[in-house]
């Protein structure tokens, strides 16, 4: 009886497991899109409507689901609070501080300093210049990530199971 | 003077005007200083000047001083607070909340308006584009921070001089006098008079045109006027004169055109055309008298063509608003016992 709830409980666990590594390879290529949208949208406030960034980034976290709208709203938090921090500033900070809820990679962090260090800091057609090699950049990352996701998803989806069922048969 | 405060008076002791328009563009530093001066010296701060590389400095009811970390006031400008390269960086983001791009327009005036209708002067270099024409400032290092204070009642002096006092009806009328004489005050209370109905108790509330160029009369702050200017009035903000006046005239149907310094050969075109239209208009010039309008060749068209019929002339003689003197149409005095008053 024992070892059955003992099996039991390796096997859910490392299906869990599985599925959690599964699941950071379908959210990486999708918070990617959500940076691109995201700086697409910033595109629009600067250009047509030259909007402040604190009023732009509050804007963008409106629109995106957690955790890249919540990065935009700490941006936008950390602009406002009166220490005068320059775009790269609060950019910087808010990716350190959202680094666990973000599953990048380390090229995926890259794309997003450089970017950050150009925030605010030109006049519009310079800004904007940057927001589309920002945009290349991280659909680049994006399209690599789909592959990844592609190749490891399903593999970890049941790698996962088999894993647990394996180390259960040797248990038995 | 009368300083206006938004909020209740048991508070007007912290300086509202102070703490929450003018410090929240402080960085942290400098904040601290300006607060901590005496609370005389603080009351009475009219500009701070923040140079890269020189001390932080301030001027009060007509003084100066330079003020140290420690919020202490020195005529030695040794003593101030040096302002580095830290103190000039968050300045500007929070000035400009950190979107340089926002301010291209204002960057190319050389001056931007915070929440407040307080006016930030800079200077830095200068940057220009192929034909050498100026496309806006790079690396700004000088801000001036010049703090607006509402004075109610500037124009309760001459009131009754604006009025025709058998039709009840608003003089044409031009405000002169040089720079920093309380010209654009005086014109911004004149405006609410007349939008508040309270100018003269003869003369009922006027719907109100500000035509505000170079957003200084109303101050606007991305579009919405900083100054209580009355229940009447509209105001086209960064619109140039000319233009502006006609499409007020088209789309709002004022009483009052009311602009601020008039000087360009189309001004004065259309300021006779809102005349004709049988619009009221007031308006400023910069100029130390009458024999400015009489030889200034936009002013002397508007002058033989009796645009006006009230010329007001300011100067600083005993502090700002100082009314020198009130001359009718044909540039005579206008005896009304208002010499008393002045």
């Amino acid at each position: 009886m024992f070892k059955l709830v003992g099996g039991l409980l390796i096997l859910a666990a490392s299906t869990m497991a599985g599925f959690r590594m599964a699941n950071r390879y379908a959210e990486r290529p999708k918070q990617l899109r959500q940076f691109v949208s995201a700086l697409k949208v910033l595109e629009t406030e600067i250009f047509y409507a030259a909007t402040p960034l604190p009023d732009a980034c509050q804007r963008i976290a409106a629109r995106l689901p957690a955790p890249v709208g919540e990065f935009f709203h700490k941006i936008s938090d950390k602009l406002r609070d009166g220490r005068g921090l320059t775009g790269d500033g609060a950019w910087q900070e808010a990716l350190d501080e959202m680094r666990s809820s973000l599953v990048l990679k380390d090229g995926d962090r890259d794309v997003l300093r450089q970017f950050g260090r150009t925030l605010g800091v030109s006049d519009r057609s310079d800004q904007i210049k940057h927001i589309h090699l920002g945009v290349a950049h991280l659909t680049a990352e994006e399209a690599s990530a789909r592959e990844d996701q592609a190749r490891n998803e399903k593999m970890w989806r049941y790698l996962g199971a088999l894993v647990g069922l394996a180390v259960v048969i040797l248990l038995y | 003077m009368i300083v206006h405060n938004r909020l209740h008076p048991a508070t007007l002791d912290l300086d509202p005007v102070l703490r929450d328009q003018i410090a929240p563009v402080l960085p942290q530093r400098l904040r601290q200083a300006v607060l901590s001066l005496p609370d005389d010296i603080r009351r009475q701060i009219e500009e701070v000047r923040i140079r890269l590389g020189r001390p932080l400095q301030i001027y009060y009811g007509g003084r100066e001083g330079f003020v140290t970390l420690a919020g202490s006031l020195s005529s030695r400008a040794e003593d101030g607070h040096l302002i580095d390269d830290d103190d000039i960086a968050q300045t500007l983001n929070l000035m400009t909340h950190s979107s340089l791009y926002a301010l291209e327009e204002e960057l190319r005036r050389g001056y931007l308006t915070i929440p407040g209708g307080h006016r930030v002067g800079l200077a830095g270099r200068a940057l220009l584009d192929g034909a050498g024409q100026l496309r806006g400032l790079k690396e700004i290092t000088t801000f001036n921070l010049r703090i607006a204070r509402d004075v109610r009642h500037a124009a309760e002096k001459i009131r009754h001089l604006l009025i025709d006092s058998t039709a009840y009806r608003l003089y044409n009328t031009l405000l002169i006098s040089p720079p920093q004489c309380g010209k654009t005050t005086l014109l911004r209370d004149l405006a609410r008079h007349l939008s508040c109905g309270t100018l003269h108790p003869k003369l009922p509330p006027q719907k109100v045109g500000i035509v505000d160029e170079r957003s200084e009369v109303a101050a606007s702050w991305r579009g919405v006027p900083q100054h209580d200017l009355g229940p009447r009035t509209d105001v086209l903000d960064g619109c140039p004169k000319a233009e502006g006046m006609q499409m007020m005239i088209r789309s709002m149907s004022p009483h009052v055109l009311v602009t601020d310094e008039i000087g360009r050969p189309e001004d004065g075109a259309a300021l006779l055309e809102a005349i004709h239209a049988g619009v009221h208009v007031v308006t400023t010039a910069h100029g130390f008298g009458m024999h400015e309008v009489r030889n200034r060749p936009v002013l002397r068209q508007l002058f033989e063509q009796g645009a006006f019929h009230r010329y007001i002339v300011l100067s600083r003689r005993r502090g700002p608003c100082t009314i020198e003197g009130v001359y009718d149409r044909r540039g005579e005095r206008v005896q009304t016992g208002s010499e008393s008053h002045v």
